[in-house]
């Protein structure tokens, strides 16, 4: 078939650029496997306190994060590992996939380069089959990997049948997301949107899975959701082998369905034609705030718009957690403090929590967004004109903050809104809307950071990505793994009381974190207006 | 793809083609005529449907309407074959930032399939390339010369280059024109889009303007010229009065302390005779003449007279 022709030498081309990233992605995905097992190995070393770990987690806020519990009558260190960190893990490699297809496909044609390939004896299917081959590569090593890495640990109870099941089922993750992401480059004309458009699938099989290991009605929903078909493959326990067959014949649909449309479109098209915009600017446009923001617009109402509908979609949800621990009288016993919250609450805090971490991301986008913008040389004629570099530099801060404020509150009144028409309890809508209203000073201080880096690190922006999952892994283990309390309070999250499930009084804590936050955005304006701008 | 029997000289045959985008149409029943050996010059103001055109021929995009042969074979469906005798140096060149210059070339060589590594060589010598250096560090022309040699040292029939040279400096555009002499005596075709009209001028046989999607012109320089007006500056011992003659265009006297008896003006090649006939009777002290130049053509085109591309 002449469509393949050249398939090889292009694959071994984007492995060579790509060898270092892939190897340390690779690399970095096994040791926090290691670091998992050897955590819950190490902390909880006999049955009874493995079999009081699986009391705590059988709640709703830990269902929705790690997903249901399963073999709870034995919680042996193979079950632990299967139950509490596959999803994460799933999602972790996902990621990873999604990039490896876009940055080899959809942001190749951005560039011009692959115009340049096609241009040579290479077959159209050429481009994202070198880029799923790469994704494919990469899956099968992190199966291989993730497998050896649990057979290392030399448990009994970690055996080989279930980890050969665990790394396949990450694989298999990755996978289908590698197929969402060769969907996702059609219909996306910059690797950017096609990022967002997989990642927001992502999003939503992590939430489907959820609403299903939350709600026992809704349990059907997990096998609408790639991450639903790897949880029930339950490793260690079942070791089922079918649902990760299912997921892989899914990939192998979507890589199809994505070649069929790449060798049929034109190159550089998207599935939607360019609209046209306006022929002159509004009036707000030339000012700096109107500027950062009309460029941002689409991320800011992207994000609020999917946070919404993640509100509505739990609101309902929060209702059912309050059934889940009436089912539950030995966690009551076990966690009084939860039960006397009640099941709804102590979820809505955790739903509340995570989702201030996640608009770290839309928020630290409209700072880091500046950063892309001079690589591209979009800052020089802009500060070589009337826009001074502070009034620049405020207006990427204004927007990042306006973005955080109205993404927590968009989901905050959603899910709000829902859960008391669903709890019949009044006083939860202003509670939890007070709780994501509190969330905004850690956030502050992110931003902080992101400006500071703005400012003094141009290059290292990446160490803004690595604070936010580092928030996020804080959120999601801590509690998990039993974490000493200074590690958690390097997220700056971890300092806010649990609202709305705990009371508390951090109003110190949260009027610090605004002088820092403060404080980082004066330390980041200087750095801003003497360092060089690149272009 | 062997034409048994029919002498076909045409490397280039588009009749026709038609493109759009969403609601904007690019190109709008354009032809090109390309034969073996020539090279082509392909002009055009900004978003005529230059690039598209290119792209046509390159199997990069679909053309909705019309027809189109490149080397005697269909773009779209035989692309793959047909990168093998083809070659592309794109405007903008985008390269790998990681991989070396050097690399680079090699890896659009094997990708186009075979390079001749005594001609890289050279061209890399004659461009003054520092192949060692990370493409990531190239600047614009840098980059441009490691698809120019690529593309040079291969062993294509035919050369498509869309602005090859924009981002070059004086000294190597006119490497560049020496190295597309070298191709023309080696019996390659070049098609060269460009603005740099006194390029076009110096290296091309043919040339093709394309506006809004249509073909306005196409020919030798020559016969475009004959097709147009030459600027005239004559002197008259007599009084002498050009306005009003057919073919003149623009008369303006150079001096008007002078009065009647110098003018300068354009006159439409077929009115040439007749108007320098007029001059003569007046006796003719002094008589420049020049043929237009290919700004000159470009000009008359592309100003905004739409609609008047088939005027003569």
């Amino acid at each position: 078939m002449s469509g393949t022709q050249g398939w090889g030498y292009a694959t071994a081309v984007a492995l060579r650029r790509d060898r270092v990233r892939l190897l340390a992605t690779v690399i970095g995905l096994g040791a926090m496997m290691v670091l998992l097992v050897t955590s819950l190995v190490t902390l909880y070393p006999d049955e009874a306190a493995r079999a009081g770990a699986a009391l705590t987690l059988d709640n709703p806020g830990s269902t929705f994060l790690v997903g249901r519990i399963y073999h709870g009558h034995d919680y042996h260190w193979g079950i632990m590992t299967g139950h509490e960190t596959l999803v994460v893990m799933a999602v972790a490699v996902a990621i990873g996939s999604i990039m490896v297809v876009t940055r080899h496909t959809r942001a190749e044609e951005e560039s011009g380069r692959t115009e340049l390939l096609l241009s040579g004896v290479v077959g159209r299917h050429v481009p994202l089959l070198a880029g799923l081959t790469v994704a494919v590569a990469f899956n099968v090593v992190i199966a291989v990997v993730m497998t050896g890495v649990l057979l290392a640990v030399g448990e009994p109870s970690i055996d080989l049948a279930g980890s050969a099941v665990y790394g396949a089922a990450v694989g298999m993750v990755g996978l289908v997301f590698a197929g969402v992401a060769a969907v996702a480059v059609q219909l996306a004309s910059t690797a950017r949107a096609a990022n967002a458009m997989a990642s927001a699938v992502l999003a939503a099989s992590f939430l489907l899975r959820g609403v299903a290991d939350v709600s026992p009605g809704a349990s059907w929903l997990a096998w609408t959701s790639p991450l639903g078909w790897a949880q029930r493959s339950y490793p260690w326990h079942l070791d089922r082998w079918w649902p990760l067959v299912i997921g892989v014949a899914v990939a192998v649909l979507l890589a199809l369905v994505g070649l069929a449309v790449s060798a049929s479109r034109d190159l550089g098209a998207a599935l939607r034609p360019p609209r046209p915009g306006r022929a002159q600017a509004t009036s707000a446009l030339p000012h700096p705030v109107g500027l950062a923001l009309r460029l941002h617009r689409g991320v800011l109402i992207g994000w609020a718009v999917g946070l919404v509908v993640f509100g509505l979609v739990y609101g309902p949800v929060l209702g059912d957690a309050e059934e889940f621990l009436t089912q539950m009288p030995l966690l009551i016993d076990f966690m009084p403090e939860a039960a006397q919250a009640g099941g709804v609450r102590l979820f809505a805090a955790i739903l509340v929590a995570l989702v201030a971490v996640v608009c770290c991301v839309p928020a630290g986008q409209a700072l880091t967004r500046m950063l892309s913008d001079e690589t591209a040389g979009r800052t020089a004629p802009l500060l070589s004109g009337g826009t001074t570099r502070l009034g620049w530099y405020l207006a990427g801060v204004a927007v990042a903050a306006l973005t955080a404020a109205v993404t927590t509150l968009a989901f905050g009144l959603a899910v709000g809104g829902t859960a008391v028409q669903v709890t019949g309890e009044r006083a939860l809508f202003g509670d939890i809307v007070v709780a994501s209203v509190q969330q905004w000073s850690a956030l502050a201080v992110v931003i902080g950071v992101a400006a500071v880096l703005v400012g003094w690190l141009p290059r290292a922006s990446w160490l803004l990505w690595l604070l936010v999952i580092w928030c996020g892994v804080v959120l999601y283990f801590a509690e998990l793994l039993d974490w000493p309390q200074w590690v958690r309070w390097s997220s700056p999250f971890d300092h806010l009381v649990a609202r709305p499930a705990e009371t508390g009084d951090d109003l110190t804590a949260r009027l610090v974190q605004w002088g820092l936050a403060v404080v980082l955005v004066a330390v980041g304006a200087v750095g801003y207006r003497r360092r060089t701008i690149d272009g | 793809m062997v034409h048994h029997g029919v002498v076909t000289d045409s490397v280039i045959d588009a009749q026709g083609l038609h493109r759009r985008f969403g609601r904007v149409v690019a190109l709008d029943g354009f032809d090109l005529q390309v034969q073996r050996g020539q090279v082509h010059g392909f002009l055009g103001p900004n978003g005529a449907g230059k690039s598209t055109t290119i792209r046509i021929l390159l199997g990069l995009l679909r053309a909705h309407g019309g027809h189109v042969r490149v080397l005697g074979a269909d773009p779209w469906h035989d692309a793959v074959s047909l990168h093998r005798r083809m070659a592309y140096v794109p405007g903008d060149v985008s390269l790998w930032p990681s991989l070396s210059g050097g690399e680079c070339i090699d890896v659009l060589s094997r990708l186009r399939g075979g390079v001749d590594p005594t001609r890289r060589a050279e061209l890399v010598e004659a461009f003054e390339l520092d192949p060692t250096k990370k493409a990531g560090t190239y600047s614009k022309g840098n980059r441009q010369k490691v698809a120019l040699v690529a593309a040079l040292a291969s062993e294509a029939e035919l050369l498509v280059l869309d602005e090859p040279t924009s981002g070059l400096d004086p000294l190597m555009e006119s490497v560049f024109a020496g190295c597309i002499e070298h191709e023309r005596q080696q019996g390659r075709t070049v098609l060269l889009s460009s603005h740099t009209l006194a390029q076009v001028e110096r290296l091309c046989d043919q040339i093709s303007i394309i506006r809004a999607g249509r073909l306005v012109e196409s020919g030798s320089l020559a016969e475009l010229r004959h097709l147009t007006r030459s600027s005239v500056r004559v002197r008259t011992r007599d009084a002498f009065d050009p306005t009003g003659l057919a073919g003149v265009h623009d008369p303006r006297q150079d001096d008007p302390t002078h009065d009647d008896r110098a003018w300068s003006f354009s006159v439409d090649a077929e009115h040439l005779d007749e108007v320098v006939g007029r001059a003569h009777g007046a006796g003719i002290v002094e008589l420049v003449t020049q043929p237009p130049s290919l700004e000159d053509l470009f000009l008359r085109h592309y100003v905004a007279d739409a609609g008047s591309g088939a005027r003569r």
